[in-house]
């Protein structure tokens, strides 16, 4: 708890305590009461996880107050449960499927749905107060859009990341119903009418009904049909509270100038395009764009650039001098191009980019952007046998210009230990480091050494780190290294690492912090696993794909930790995996739950 | 197509693979485990049962050897870029097919290195035996100098039909433009 927390509850403990002297109430309530005040106060779920396990009136009183609920893993408790136990949430985080699903890893149908957790939620106690949802890799159908929009009278804010099911009928129907909408963010996210060329798609911008005007936020990049012109801009005009528009790419830039000029207002622009448009009429100048670019005033984030025309770039110089988060990671741009504009940005903390910068607009970037937190460097050809545009050398520069940064997912061909070792003795704040050198098993490419000295510097000189990706030629010695040292490591992830179970070992003995483990393609085996199996009860997950691993050894630590929901997933053509003890597994999904085998399975999930 | 169309052409096999509609199947498992191309003949390995034996896995064995194994396969899912990144990303294949009446051969053209369609013209008028272009109003011909014989371009769009080339905006063409033919003018019915 703060001082100031520290404080109030000493108040609170005074006064009641004189209460206590003039009229005697029972003692339990009155501690109860106590608890209820200070509780207000204690917002971080950890704090309050703790808080509930001091004892069981702690525990009632925590439940009942707690307002904002964070489910790691939608699987890891049965949603009524859930609900019954905290029936006062405003807001419920929900993640479903892990990470490695983004990658293709995970055979469609695995699971993940929202269907029940929705209908908890309409019959619960809490249905009158929750207002938010924000859910991350989750399958979410047409009807449980409905659902919300319907039965949950105070429903005003959705995000979604990452994830799928649904389409425009469920975005008309919520849009439609939902009379408080004031935040809709649809991140990243497989957004897909079924049939969509025979039923006519949903107009659904249309369906915000003309008196709603109470939207803050707006983010429909990924939605990959074109929108009802007419309908947004009078849904932006009277809207006056929004602050955050993030368009598609279906909208030209002559029509996303007409949306600004009526949102002055803005301090979050997705734009979409950024180039000519198809129909030559209506072609746009770039002092056009500059001059209504020059009028927001307010803006401070900066994304989108889908098919960019450099020539168009200029328009953006105005609002550069006040952004603090700039993304050109769907823009090919080169570090020519980059120059002028990022000279500008002085108060840029987030940036992300594409490797066509090079180099040399790493540089660049580190020369102005001193403020820099966090910076990402996607490659334009994901690929192994990429050119791939950045090297050590462009790590080196943000090290040295950007000492303030915390966090980096940096992708590369080339990489030294020198460059890793100087970012982590230049920024000690950092606490998400995940390189990416895309070729695998690739050694430092001046020495030929493996690329143990680098991240095992990160593991050391980093006090702060939280989330380590490792990659390139790795021995089993840097894994020592990450579990003498990593000890506020919450999330590892490893690809083709390692030369045998004793990294696997180190890791998972010394990490005691550790909450998400993903492994990939490193030969890992049973020996390793079982090594683990003190201390799987403490992280959320754990994933090995394409490892060393038998149903034996998954079995063994299925046996031993019956909390333990240990999946093996094949391959959807290929049916049910076998289950010999002698089987190789290919894919390990394993996590803790008090719900206990799920019930929704497909056949070419194991459960053991 | 077959395989060493694909192969030769360098369009990935995504292109022209049937997918299933299973739900969440967009988010990159199918797509990403046939994006595997064969190499000399061995079949992707992500790709067969579950009888794989463990010691398929390619990862290095003894320590700082830094040795790549010797037949490598595309891992699916690596480098770890998310599906709605890479598809964003990927640069549109707009290699078609040129067919002209009469050749024995057909050609092919990167729609993507012409800005307009004097450029095409010109370019695919070189291809066979130096057509030259020949102006009728708005609509273009190519003409063989040798036999005299006119060309009218046409083109087959994503639903199928035959078009005339240079009714629509450049790029509206470019994107749904699956084929072009060179159709004799004597045989036109314009």
């Amino acid at each position: 708890m703060s001082e100031e927390e520290e404080e109030d509850s000493d108040k609170v403990r005074r006064s009641a305590t004189n209460s206590a002297a003039s009229a005697p109430p029972f003692s339990d309530q009155v501690l109860e009461n106590v608890l209820e005040t200070v509780l207000q106060f204690i917002s971080s779920p950890r704090d309050r996880n703790a808080c509930s396990l001091v004892c069981r009136s702690w525990n009632r009183t925590e439940s009942l107050t707690r307002q904002h609920l964070v489910v790691g893993n939608l699987y890891s408790v049965d949603p009524t449960r859930a609900v019954t136990r905290f029936p006062c949430i405003q807001s419920l985080s929900l993640k479903g499927r892990p990470r490695f699903a983004d990658f293709g890893l995970f055979p469609p149908g695995w699971g993940a749905g929202f269907t029940a957790w929705a209908k908890a939620l309409v019959d619960g106690l809490c249905a009158g107060l929750v207002k938010k949802l924000v859910l991350k890799r989750v399958t979410v159908s047409n009807s449980d859009l409905d659902l919300i929009g319907q039965r949950l009278p105070n429903f005003s804010e959705l995000t979604l990341i990452c994830c799928d099911g649904f389409g425009t009928p469920g975005l008309g129907a919520l849009v439609e119903n939902c009379k408080q909408l004031c935040v809709l963010d649809l991140i990243d996210s497989d957004i897909e009418d079924d049939n969509a060329d025979d039923q006519a798609l949903v107009d659904w911008i249309s369906k915000f009904p003309k008196t709603h005007n109470c939207l803050e936020s707006l983010s429909f990049e990924c939605v990959p049909y074109p929108v009802n012109l007419g309908s947004l801009e009078s849904l932006v005009a009277r809207s006056t509270n929004l602050c955050r528009l993030r368009v598609n790419p279906h909208i030209s830039i002559g029509q996303l100038c007409r949306l600004m000029l009526r949102a002055p207002q803005l301090t979050h622009l997705g734009t979409g395009v950024f180039c000519s448009p198809m129909n030559e009429d209506e072609e746009v100048e770039v002092e056009e764009v500059e001059a209504v670019f020059g009028s927001m005033k307010a803006l401070i984030c900066l994304s989108g650039f889908r098919d960019l025309k450099a020539e168009l770039l200029p328009a953006i110089y105005p609002v550069c001098g006040q952004l603090t988060s700039l993304n050109m990671s769907y823009t090919e741009i080169s570090a020519e191009q980059l120059k002028p504009l990022i000279r500008h940005c002085h108060n840029l903390q987030i940036f992300w980019a594409l490797d066509t910068i090079g180099d040399e607009g790493l540089k660049a970037v580190a020369s102005t952007c001193k403020d820099l937190r966090e910076l990402r460097v996607f490659p334009l050809d994901p690929t192994e046998e990429s050119e791939g545009s950045v090297s050590d050398l462009g790590l080196i520069y943000i090290s040295e210009g950007c000492r303030k940064l915390q966090s980096i997912l940096y992708f590369c061909q080339r990489m030294t230990n020198a460059a890793v070792i100087s970012m982590s003795v230049n920024c000690p704040d950092l606490t998400i480091f995940r390189l990416c050198i895309m070729g695998r098993h690739k050694p430092d490419h001046s020495t030929g050494d493996p690329m143990d000295e680098g991240f095992s510097a990160i593991v050391m000189n980093c006090k702060k780190l939280r989330r380590l990706a490792v990659s390139g030629l790795l021995t089993d010695q840097a894994f020592g290294q990450f579990g003498k040292y990593g000890k506020t490591i919450r999330t590892l992830s490893i690809a083709f690492g390692g030369d045998s179970d004793l990294a696997l070992k180190h890791v998972l003995e010394g990490c005691c912090n550790l909450q998400k483990l993903e492994i990939r393609d490193s030969p890992f085996g049973d020996a390793g696993l079982l090594a683990g199996i003190g201390h799987f009860y403490n992280m959320r997950f754990v994933w090995l794909n394409s490892c060393r691993l038998t149903v034996r050894g998954c079995r063994e630590v299925a046996r031993s930790l019956p909390h333990m929901v240990v999946e093996v997933i094949g391959d959807p053509f290929i049916g049910s995996p076998k289950l010999e003890d002698d089987e190789p597994v290919d894919k390990l999904y394993m996590y803790r739950s008090l719900a206990g085998p799920r019930d929704d399975a497909p056949q070419f999930v194991k459960i053991l | 197509m077959s395989t060493e169309e694909t192969v030769e052409s360098g369009l990935y096999y995504e292109e022209t693979e049937l997918k299933l509609g299973l739900p969440g199947g967009k988010r990159g498992f199918f797509q990403t485990v046939h994006q595997v191309a064969p190499v000399d003949g061995i079949v992707p390995r992500h790709v067969s049962s579950g009888n794989r034996s463990p010691d398929s896995n390619e990862s290095v064995t003894g320590g700082g050897s830094g040795k790549p194994p010797a037949a490598k396969v595309q891992a699916v899912g690596w480098p770890p870029v998310r599906s709605f990144r890479r598809n964003a990303l990927q640069k549109s294949c707009s290699y078609v097919k040129v067919a002209v009446d009469g050749a024995a051969y057909l050609r092919k053209v990167d729609l993507d290195a012409y800005s307009e369609y004097e450029q095409l013209l010109t370019a695919i008028g070189s291809m066979f035996s130096c057509f030259t272009s020949k102006k009728y109003g708005k609509e273009r011909r190519l003409v063989d100098p040798t036999s005299g014989v006119e060309y009218v371009p046409t083109y087959e769009d994503k639903d199928g039909d035959l078009m005339l080339v240079g009714d629509d905006p450049w790029k509206l063409f470019v994107s749904s433009c699956k084929r072009i033919r060179l159709v004799k003018s004597t045989e036109a019915s314009t």
